[in-house]
């Protein structure tokens, strides 16, 4: 009888275990509370707790015994040896060297955010905000701490963007994913989690002078002060929250240059050709390292400035992009875009829709002009043309010979490499209007708009930050056959072969 | 230092004469290729980032399940006294028999490397992110056997240190998680504790060397835990 009860309570420690051990495994796989891990240890913690109740006298032999004695003195070591070992741990953090092995650097930062960080003199306190399930949240605090080891101004927090609301509504969070960037009652935002992006917000963040923007007037232009449908004082607000300043520019006005405090020049959608000494104006600017930002439309007429606008490899026609394939609940004046190229200005747009009512389309030189990078930006769908004669709605078809046959460009980016000059064009002008942005809600355009607001007005210091886009190494499309020779021969072959060499040896033993 | 690698070897060769060794490797590898195709068809990307990661979180389990018997045995069989009574010392038993769990897991990544053949065939990958990938799979596996032979020291009962061995592994791996119930310096302190931090940047492509360092750490404090607790077992 009392043999089996000392069966019995041996036997506890082991239950005290498994009920433990399966409390790990509760709290770690549960996304909610956390009740049933706290009852399972609880029980393992009363199970243990039981067993010493039975077996204190063994316990006190023990303690009373020589084992304790020595084993107090082994403690100290032990004690010793860690704390030797914690020491070395906290010398490697001081002084740890990292070995980047991507192919293109990918987790090491340039030069020129390693001065910016060197720099710093107040502290900017990033707050990242990801929800549990974000496979980005691991990247981003990973690149945050490369950041955070260069300055000790710069310090950052992950919030858990479910469990922590009250960060969320003191922050006036609306969407999770995002990084804020705090500097004293200076806030900017960012989505991206490259260096490029964290970058560009960080000087934002810490820049004590804000960026002038100047829309040209005079021709009918859309007008940032306007509220109504076709004005843009909605995209105004926009630029307000990024810390631009927006001011207007008459070029009949000036004699020589535009302001010295222009950072962009914005044409939005010029209702009448500019003059020629405006075009004068503008050009000169633009080629003396300037930025431009221009917003056509369908039907424009840009003919005053083509050849200038063919020297930086972007021209917009006097057509109607018509797209029947993508295009905007089957309206097919509206193109609808959902895939862009890689670039600075689209990088975080992957997968969001920007819609364009009535665009035109731009043509670009066959290749770029001398000393100078063109870019696509995106494309309408191949079904797509540009319709010359749009005037008269019942003809809208395409006509080979005078109609360009799509894929259409629609926007365009292009930097001048010597004078760091940088122009955008756009092929519409609608797609930032008050109007649109109020009726149609979740399209990327005013990301759309602001993303080249913002890579027009980069400081000079971040241009040499060279963008990385993320590594991608496809590999070819598998057969249905290659699948099965890799699946099997690994999943099945390998395994079988290791135990058939198993048993080979073990039956020789025996 | 000869004696280690003795006992070493020793073990290792009752590692690979004992059927359940090659059913535990044979069931490993299966798993893992089994995540290897699925990853590869799903992502159509040549990487082993999200491998290496699946395959850490197997060793969990089966890190202590290939150290359980190797001080624990001895102990219930009661031949660590010969062992211990033998011109060897201590440390060696203990570091012997983890070298030899280590060459065995060593012996394991290298079956693995089938897959980094099959994306070079099909694809061109990086090689950077697998080289760092694997230099991190060697030490946390090292880690993960430690922890292993400690827990294989603290008891004669091979399911017990195979239980015990599961519960400090995955322990040790979350319990930085504790880290967003808690904050200031403690939160920080478990955040730097847990297997789980160090791990990722290996997998990325990057070798920080303070966390080559961490797991370093990890393996000889385990083992030299292990080392006091079977001699102070010797004294009973």
């Amino acid at each position: 009888m009392n043999e089996q009860k000392n069966h019995l309570i041996n036997f506890l420690p082991s239950v005290a275990l498994v009920l433990l051990a399966l409390a790990l495994v509760a709290r770690w796989l549960s996304f909610g509370p956390d009740t049933l891990a706290y009852v399972l240890a609880a029980l393992g913690v009363a199970v243990l707790l039981l067993y010493a109740a039975f077996s204190w006298q063994t316990l006190l032999a023990v303690l009373r015994g020589r084992q304790l004695r020595y084993g107090s003195n082994a403690l100290l070591l032990v004690v010793a040896v860690l704390g030797i070992l914690v020491l070395v741990n906290y010398l490697a953090n001081r002084h740890n060297k990292t070995f980047d092995l991507t192919a293109n650097k990918q987790y090491t930062l340039s030069n020129e955010t390693v001065k910016i960080l060197h720099d710093l003199k107040e502290p900017v306190k990033v707050m990242a905000f990801f929800l549990p399930t974000d496979s980005r949240q691991q990247d981003a605090s990973q690149m945050l701490q490369r950041y955070a080891a260069e300055s000790k101004y710069f310090t950052y927090e992950v919030v858990d963007a479910e469990k922590d609301r009250a960060k969320v509504l003191q922050y006036k969070i609306t969407s999770p994913g995002v990084l804020l960037f705090i500097r004293g009652d200076r806030r900017q935002e960012t989505y991206g989690i490259d260096e490029q992006s964290l970058t560009s917000t960080l000087l934002k963040v810490i820049r004590n002078k804000p960026k002038t923007v100047y829309f040209i007037t005079g021709h009918g232009e859309r007008d940032p002060g306007q509220f109504h449908n076709s004005g843009y004082s909605s995209i105004k607000t926009a630029m307000d929250h990024d810390f631009f300043k927006v001011k207007k520019l008459d070029l009949a006005t000036i004699t020589t240059t535009v302001p010295a405090d222009a950072n962009v020049l914005v044409l939005a959608a010029p209702q009448k050709p500019l003059a020629k000494k405006e075009i004068k104006v503008l050009f000169s600017y633009l080629n003396k390292g300037g930025k431009v930002m221009i917003l056509s439309d369908n039907g424009l007429d840009f003919s005053a400035m083509r050849t200038q606008l063919q020297e930086w490899g972007a021209y917009p026609r006097a057509d109607l992009l018509i797209d029947p394939r993508s295009s905007f609940f089957g309206d097919i004046t509206t193109p609808l875009i959902s895939s862009y190229h890689y670039s600075e200005i689209t990088k975080d747009l992957n997968g969001v829709r920007t819609i364009f009512p009535g665009a035109c389309s731009i043509e670009m030189g066959k290749q770029s002009p001398k000393g100078k990078s063109v870019l696509s930006l995106f494309e309408s769908s191949n079904d797509s043309w540009g319709e010359t004669d749009w005037k008269n709605a019942t003809k809208v078809k395409f006509d080979s010979g005078k109609d360009m046959k799509g894929p259409l460009t629609l926007a365009v980016s292009v930097s001048d490499m010597t004078n760091k000059g940088r122009l955008v064009v756009f092929a519409d002008s609608d797609f930032v209007s008050n109007g649109l942005l109020s009726r149609v809600q979740g399209t990327g355009n005013a990301t759309l708009f602001m993303n080249a607001l913002n890579w027009l007005a980069e400081d000079e210091q971040l241009i040499s930050v060279p963008p990385k886009p993320p590594a991608s190494h496809p590999i070819n499309p598998l057969t249905a056959g290659q699948r099965s020779l890799i699946y099997y021969s690994t999943v099945v072959f390998l395994p079988l072969l290791l135990l058939i060499v198993g048993l080979y040896i073990w039956w020789q033993h025996r | 230092m000869r004696n280690m690698w003795i006992i070493a070897r020793r073990e290792l060769g009752s590692y690979f004469i004992s059927p359940i060794a090659y059913i535990v490797v044979a069931a490993l590898i299966a798993l893992t290729s089994n995540f290897f195709s699925l990853i590869l068809f799903f992502s159509r990307e040549a990487t082993l980032r999200y491998l290496f990661s699946n395959l850490t979180t197997i060793m969990l389990f089966v890190a202590p399940i290939l150290a359980m018997r190797l001080l624990a045995e001895e102990q219930r069989s009661g031949t660590i006294e010969l062992l211990l009574t033998s011109p060897v010392n201590d440390w060696e038993v203990v570091w012997g028999k983890w070298l030899a769990s280590f060459i065995l897991w060593l012996f394991i990544l290298v079956l693995t490397l089938i897959y980094p053949f099959i994306l070079k065939v099909y694809g061109s990958p990086d090689w950077g992110p697998i080289i760092s990938g694997y230099i991190g799979l060697i030490v946390v596996g090292g880690t993960l056997l430690a922890i292993g032979v400690l827990t294989s020291s603290l008891t004669q009962n091979q399911i017990v240190a195979a239980v015990l061995g599961v519960v400090f592994t995955i322990g040790f791996w979350i319990v930085g998680g504790g880290s967003s119930l808690l904050s200031g310096p403690l939160a920080s302190v478990l955040n730097y504790l847990s297997l789980s931090q160090h791990i990722n940047s290996f997998y990325q492509g990057v070798i920080d060397v303070k966390n080559i360092i961490y797991y370093l750490s990890v393996i000889f404090g385990a083992l030299y835990i292990a080392t006091r607790v079977v001699e102070i077992r010797r004294w009973r």
